[in-house]
């Protein structure tokens, strides 16, 4: 799931689309189902359409621009996607807050029936919305890369144009924010074993 | 459950999309590299008609000879002495009556796919506008008639048509010049192990912008291919994935990319007016790889084959 099944690497797909710009579609079948999930799980599937064919337009307008040395254009695209889910994130805010005062997560409504089992404690929901909702744009941005899309540090790094380190430091503060919002004492976690497992 | 666990859980029932949900993005994609991407296509110039599916290719060799006449000048005479057909291209280009298009106009691209291996074979024909000054794109989705028209992204780092016309503008009109500039520049940033790919790769996606590009430029990178290693002409005419008669001005790598020498690029270019029809990549050797879904490839198929019409138009929605 972390890249591209065999064959051309993005990269390669990338500068054969310089030439043959259709080709960038291969991009799209790789890539359009994990940003369509990740922007309906931020913004709620009547978002996911648009924000997804927006993501690939912006892409392949500024392929020119891509680092050929990165084989992997997952980044890339989860970037472009964290931009446009950053435009509307006060859409995105004040769903989570309803969720938090309400317990009902309007985002997650049509799902709801079709799950087999809602995971997160019913308890825990209201809190963590309401941590969500608290973080600045950008340490939300790193969080939800970092436990939704799979990203690596360094990937998010790449795809949020940020240093290495600011995204540590990012990603430190969001969990400590979630972490006391949650109740648990915020001294006990060690960040370092986690960075260490992404790094 | 630590934090991180929690957050991981949250909205995990998201559903993965399916078919219909991502379907309208592809085709916005797909309109997106017709009309603005998609490299050549502009064309000012009246393309002289070669009568399409109709002209046998033998008949039209034939009129090519007619029309060029003597020997110094025609191609049909000369197929396959690549120098000599590509001097000829940029002497017929030099005369284009073409100027720059005005930025309230509209560049129409139509790009449409011949046979090919099935995994390119998906490829739906694709029409779009861009405005020339780039705020502005419609698309319409095939056998649709309604027509969207949007503003463009104003992040989007893609040139305008009219951005690229003034990049051209600066490039050298002579061609020992222009590919030391393009060395220099490196406006696409090719790959290729030797320098012959990267000049070709640099040169074929200029190209692609041929239609609003001042024509001693769009002549200098004709000249200048023809001093790369490994160019060379058809000593006949191909149809292009519409039917149409064209020259095939081809190049073989060495040692292109993974699929090493057997595949070669051919920019297919009009008889008569030399401007480009469309580019074909064709296997040099029959084979088979990962990259061809492991089938057999035979020598003379093509993996790419792409026809582009291309206009300058006042409205959206206009073809001609």
């Amino acid at each position: 799931m972390n890249g591209p099944p065999t064959g051309e690497s993005d990269a390669d797909v990338v500068r054969q689309s310089l030439e043959q710009p259709e080709l960038f579609a291969l991009l799209y079948d790789r890539y359009a189902p994990d940003i369509h999930r990740y922007a309906a799980r931020r913004l709620g599937d009547g978002s996911a359409d648009d924000l997804t064919a927006e993501t690939f337009l912006i892409a392949f307008r500024s392929r020119t621009r891509y680092d050929l040395a990165r084989a992997n254009a997952r980044p890339w695209l989860y970037g472009i996607a964290a931009n446009l889910i950053g435009k509307q994130r006060r859409c995105e805010v004040r769903s989570l807050r309803a969720l938090a005062r309400t317990g009902t997560d309007p985002v997650a409504e049509p799902w709801v029936e079709r799950a087999d089992s809602r995971v997160v404690a019913e308890a825990a929901q209201g809190p963590l919305a309401g941590a969500l909702a608290g973080l600045s744009a950008g340490d939300r941005h790193v969080l939800l890369l970092v436990a939704w899309a799979d990203l690596s540090y360094t990937e998010v790094a790449e795809a949020l144009g940020i240093p290495l380190g600011t995204v540590r430091s990012r990603l430190n503060r969001a969990r400590r924010k979630v972490r006391s919002a949650l109740g648990a004492d915020p001294t006990f976690v060690h960040d370092a074993t986690e960075a260490v497992s992404h790094g | 459950m630590d934090e991180m666990t929690t957050v991981r859980t949250f909205r995990a029932q998201a559903p993965t999309p399916d078919r219909a949900d991502l379907v309208g993005g592809r085709d916005r994609l797909l309109a997106a590299t017709a009309a603005g991407g998609a490299p050549p296509r502009i064309r000012l110039v009246r393309r002289a008609v070669v009568s399409g599916a109709v002209a046998a290719v033998a008949a039209a060799a034939f009129t090519v000879v007619q029309v060029t006449g003597d020997t110094s000048g025609g191609a049909g005479a000369q197929l396959g002495n690549a120098a000599a057909v590509l001097e000829n291209a940029a002497d017929t280009i030099e005369d284009a009556p073409r100027g720059e298009p005005r930025p309230d106009q509209w560049v129409y691209s139509k790009t449409v796919y011949g046979k090919t291996l099935p995994r390119y074979a998906k490829m739906q024909p694709s029409e779009g506008w861009l405005r020339y000054d780039g705020s502005k794109s419609a698309h319409r989705r095939p056998g649709e008639s309604k027509l969207t028209v949007g503003d463009t992204d104003k992040d989007a780092d893609e040139r305008t048509p009219q951005e690229w016309y003034a990049l051209l503008d600066s490039l050298p009109h002579d061609p020992d010049a222009l590919l030391r500039t393009l060395r220099e520049k490196s406006i696409i940033h090719p790959r290729g192990k030797t320098q012959a790919e990267r000049d070709f790769a640099e040169i074929r996606v200029l190209l692609g912008h041929s239609a609003a590009m001042p024509v001693d430029v769009h002549a200098a990178l004709y000249r200048a291919l023809a001093r790369i290693p490994g160019v060379s002409v058809t000593d006949h005419l191909v149809k292009d994935a519409l039917g149409r008669a064209a020259v095939a001005v081809t190049f073989t790598a060495p040692e292109a990319g993974a699929m090493g020498g057997r595949m070669r690029y051919e920019l297919l270019l009009d008889p008569t007016t030399y401007e480009q029809l469309g580019t074909r990549w064709v296997a040099a050797e029959s084979f088979s790889s990962e990259k061809t879904d492991n089938r057999e490839v035979k020598k003379g198929d093509a993996l790419s084959n792409t026809a582009d019409i291309s206009k300058i138009v006042d409205k959206p929605g206009q073809t001609s």
